[in-house]
């Protein structure tokens, strides 16, 4: 069945509902003329904890000004979304986006029991589950080995920005591709002077010596396989202006591998800094500015290279901070959190704000936010929904989907 | 191992299962960042015992590496009242200088156990800025490496670099804040889920006016006035709340507290095991080794000891089954290669880009260890670091100013006279960087690679250049294999 693409018009138009049967069946049969590209799912991970409540702040709740003296915002600056609810102001694209309907918002998400770590709860984002000792393979690994049916894809996961393969992307059959940045992935098998013939030979060697070794083994087939196609990709130049943060160029490499139509199914990009314990508000202001710039180029670059309606951007982050903040003035931080929010971009989105707030003054007994969402719900709509995989053996267990992504 | 007897119990050497080479191999690559043939040989003549006492009793300085470093003069002067107290130039030189160290000094485990430290206790330079800073905590760790633990959580409780990388200098009575206090819980004595938010709360009012006198400053204070003289409970216990200066000692209390903890030392003893012996160690040997923490009053020193003098240690399923960190890669190829003038061979950049940049680690957790160094990120930079080790100039004896490697003495039994044994040099090379022989098939590939191509040139000049460029072609081949990942 041939399928339309998405584009930012369709988003803009609010045709995303009537366009959510073609997205249903089959994967990605169709496409673009002369193109055919599966659905890709982005993950953008706000490393560090980031402070939801004052990503999209509660400014009209007592509460919340109550709780946070030095940090709360406040119109006018804030960006407003609905009587209640404003973005932080450096999210004004990101702003202008939702009021077009390009963007969803899932509040109140988290899971029992959290025990405030960093690291375990990126464990169990990654995870998706909450058992120790934990799975060895990441819930998008699980994901991606079930849309390729087990078989192994061709880079079938891509990490950006970091050398190391995140917890997400662990499969047990498909390998996850790595680029830190644009200049170091290519594997190469010699000296640049060498000749042609004489590269060929020492690849020949290498081959040879790489073989059958187990999981290095694996690593070197997989950069190997993936290293010339990605590297054609980036030849390609961006479609719009990029700001010159990590984040955002590390986007613009997504956008050129989704372009270039190879068949990834997850990308994953993080932005780190997210822990504001001290001195949140300058900090905080910037990161989401950054953030703000980097999407807004991403989703404008795909949406000119008609990759928009492939593309599914998932913004999540280990936890929220704490409602109250701990210091005064510009030292104010917050700590540790829970529930939070997730924000959805791009194609397949049911755009709008979902989810309560969580209540400011009925929290936990650490003084945070109580979740009315269970995160792997969004990960069954992303199973379901957009890979049109089954999502209860991604999850190992039934959680009703949010109702963020058109089915 | 028998029944009756400790799960650490010291190795002996009987005829059957001798002091070998290969052991002490072992010892030089998990003590240390492995050794070259000449040192390999003095350990096998130690015997097992003085093997390990050569490890493990490290002074605390290295001399011989201080003097090195002084010879090289400026290029590696970490004072920074001459480096300057931030910017590229001075992270380039401390990481320089750092490296520098582990290739050419003589007290391995020491620089190890710096790197253990670092890891343990992970501040990373984007949030603590001021290099001195960095330089300060890094001689704190080398200074206490073998421990006591006690004395080196005091210290780091106290130290200007942590003090603000976990912001614990902002945190006052008024405002506790929680950054270095959930951290000490969870990633410097406990792990994970052995204490409760409680726990965290009441530690963070324990170290409320633990701070520094300005951003700058390298120095440490305790401000009565900022710390909250009330009552605490740590552990369903009381610390008693103290007034003025003698609120300091809650914070002294609280470490004795989190050291009593019955998974403190478990949990130092795991970690322990994870860098130097197995990523998964029965139960029975992470008891023993906690014992001998406890027994010790945490001497890192004598629990080391202990197992490196184990006959579990050297079990042949414990041998190559620990996958090297880059920094453990790049140094331990450094030393088996006989570098010259680390500092010049840009390992820092090599170390980078294989995801482990020294000063940076990605986060207080530090690095994730174990597959994640072999995963298709480190591919690249793999490939590249032995490509561009390969290439490195050729010199006999000693220079100064560039990084250098011995080609000729390298090929060992591969170069006789003026005539390149291709099996030989492939033998010879393996031995020399993976410590062990290459499968008979790999071999094979290798000494097919070097049978290949133009023979050996007439004029006497070229055929020199011909045959070191096979001993390149073959170090670059050989740093490739798989086997380099383990150790």
């Amino acid at each position: 069945m041939p399928r339309r693409t998405l584009n930012r018009r369709d988003l803009l138009a609010g045709t995303t509902g009537a366009l959510g049967a073609a997205f249903a069946a089959p994967l990605w049969a169709g496409g673009r003329e002369g193109r055919t590209a599966p659905r890709r799912l982005v993950l953008l991970v706000l490393d560090g904890g980031n402070d939801g409540l004052n990503t999209l702040a509660p400014i009209e709740d007592d509460a919340y000004h109550k709780a946070r003296p030095a940090l709360a915002l406040a119109a006018p600056d804030a960006r407003r979304v609905d009587e209640l609810n404003a973005f932080h102001p450096s999210l004004a694209r990101t702003a202008e986006r939702f009021r077009e309907g390009g963007v969803c918002v899932l509040r109140g998400v988290g899971y029992d029991t959290p025990n405030l770590s960093h690291f375990r709860s990126m464990d169990i984002w990654s995870a998706a589950s909450l058992a120790l000792p934990m799975p060895a393979t990441g819930w998008a690994g699980r994901l991606v080995d079930a849309a390729l049916d087990g078989e192994r894809g061709e880079t079938p996961m891509l990490s950006v920005g970091d050398v190391a393969v995140p917890f997400a992307l662990r499969a047990s059959r498909n390998v996850a591709s790595v680029v830190p940045n644009r200049q170091q992935f290519r594997v190469r098998s010699g000296p640049s002077s060498s000749s042609m013939d004489e590269l060929d030979a020492r690849r020949r060697a290498l081959d040879v010596l790489n073989g059958g070794a187990g999981s290095v083994g694996d690593a070197v087939a997989a950069a190997t396989a993936s290293s010339e196609a990605i590297a054609a990709a980036l030849e390609r130049s961006p479609r719009v202006e990029y700001p010159k943060t990590k984040l955002a160029q590390d986007l613009g490499i997504v956008a050129r591998v989704a372009e270039a139509g190879l068949p990834t199914r997850c990308f994953y990009v993080a932005q780190k800094g997210y822990d504001t314990h001290a001195a949140q508000a300058g900090t905080h202001a910037e990161l989401l500015a950054t953030l703000d710039a980097a999407l807004d180029a991403f989703l404008r670059d795909l949406a000119a290279c008609d990759a928009l309606g492939d593309t599914l951007v998932l913004v999540l982050s280990e936890f929220g901070r704490r409602v109250a903040e701990n210091g005064v003035g510009a030292t104010a931080g917050t700590d540790h959190g829970a529930a939070s929010l997730v924000m959805l971009l791009g194609g397949g989105i049911r755009p709008g704000l979902h989810g309560g707030q969580p209540r400011l003054d009925d929290v936990d007994e650490n003084g945070n936010l109580r979740h009315s969402i269970d995160f792997r719900s969004v990960y069954a709509d992303v199973a379901k929904g957009w890979f049109g995989v089954d999502a209860a053996s991604v999850l190992g267990g039934e959680f009703a989907p949010a109702g963020v992504v058109v089915a | 191992m028998r029944r009756d007897e400790s799960p650490l119990a010291p190795f002996r050497a009987t005829t059957d299962d001798p002091w070998d080479r290969e052991k002490a191999a072992h010892l030089a690559r998990r003590a240390g960042f492995g050794a070259g043939p000449d040192e390999l040989q003095q350990l096998v003549e130690l015997g097992p015992e003085a093997a390990v006492d050569r490890y493990a009793d490290f002074g605390p300085t290295d001399p011989h590496v201080e003097a090195e470093l002084r010879s090289v003069g400026s290029e590696l002067d970490i004072a920074h009242e001459r480096v300057g107290s931030y910017g590229a130039a001075a992270s380039n030189r401390i990481r320089r200088w750092w490296l520098f160290r582990m290739v050419h000094g003589r007290q391995p485990l020491q620089e190890k156990l710096t790197l253990f430290w670092h890891d343990h206790f992970a501040c990373q330079e984007t949030k603590v800025v001021r290099t001195r800073l960095l330089v300060q905590q890094n001689e704190l760790f080398r200074k206490h490496a073998g421990g006591p633990f006690r004395e080196l959580v005091r210290e780091v409780a106290r130290n200007p670099a942590m003090l603000v990388f976990l912001d614990n200098r902002l945190s006052e009575a008024r405002n506790p804040n929680e950054n270095w206090a959930r951290e000490l819980l969870e990633l410097f004595t406990l792990g994970v889920d052995r204490y409760t938010q409680r726990d965290v709360t009441e530690l963070a009012r324990v170290f409320t006016g633990w701070t520094t006198p300005k951003l700058d400053s390298n120095e440490f204070a305790f401000r009565p006035d900022l710390h909250d003289p009330g009552d605490k409970e740590l552990f369903g216990e009381r610390i008693e709340g103290r007034a003025g200066e003698a609120g300091i000692g809650e914070g002294l209390d609280a470490i004795d507290r989190l050291l009593a903890h019955p998974d403190c030392a478990r949990f130092l003893a795991g970690k322990l095991l994870a860098w130097f012996a197995s990523a998964q160690p029965p139960a029975e040997v992470v008891d023993e080794l906690a014992d001998a923490l406890r027994g010790s009053d945490f001497s890192i020193r004598e629990a080391l000891r202990t197992l490196f003098r184990s006959a579990w240690f050297y079990a042949p399923e414990n041998r190559f089954a620990l996958y090297r960190n880059p920094v453990e890669l790049v140094v331990g190829v450094a030393r088996a290669l006989g570098l010259q003038n680390a500092h010049l061979a840009e390992l820092e950049r090599y170390c980078l880009r294989m995801g482990m940049e020294l000063f940076e680690p990605p986060s207080v957790a530090g690095w994730s260890h174990g597959e994640a160094w072999a995963q298709t990120g480190s591919v690249a930079p793999r490939f590249d670091f032995a490509i561009g080790v390969s290439q490195l100039p050729h010199a006999a004896r000693r220079v100064t100013g560039r990084a250098s490697i011995h080609l000729d003495e390298l090929a060992g039994e591969g170069l006789r006279g003026d005539v390149l044994v291709p099996s030989a040099l492939v033998q010879a090379v393996a031995q020399r960087v993976l410590e062990q022989p290459l499968a008979a098939e790999k071999e094979q590939a290798l000494v097919a690679y070097l049978n290949e191509g133009e023979p050996q040139p007439e004029d006497a000049k070229a055929a020199r250049r011909w045959r070191r460029e096979r001993i390149r072609a073959c170090i670059h081949l050989i740093l490739t294999a798989p086997e380099l990942a383990f150790a």
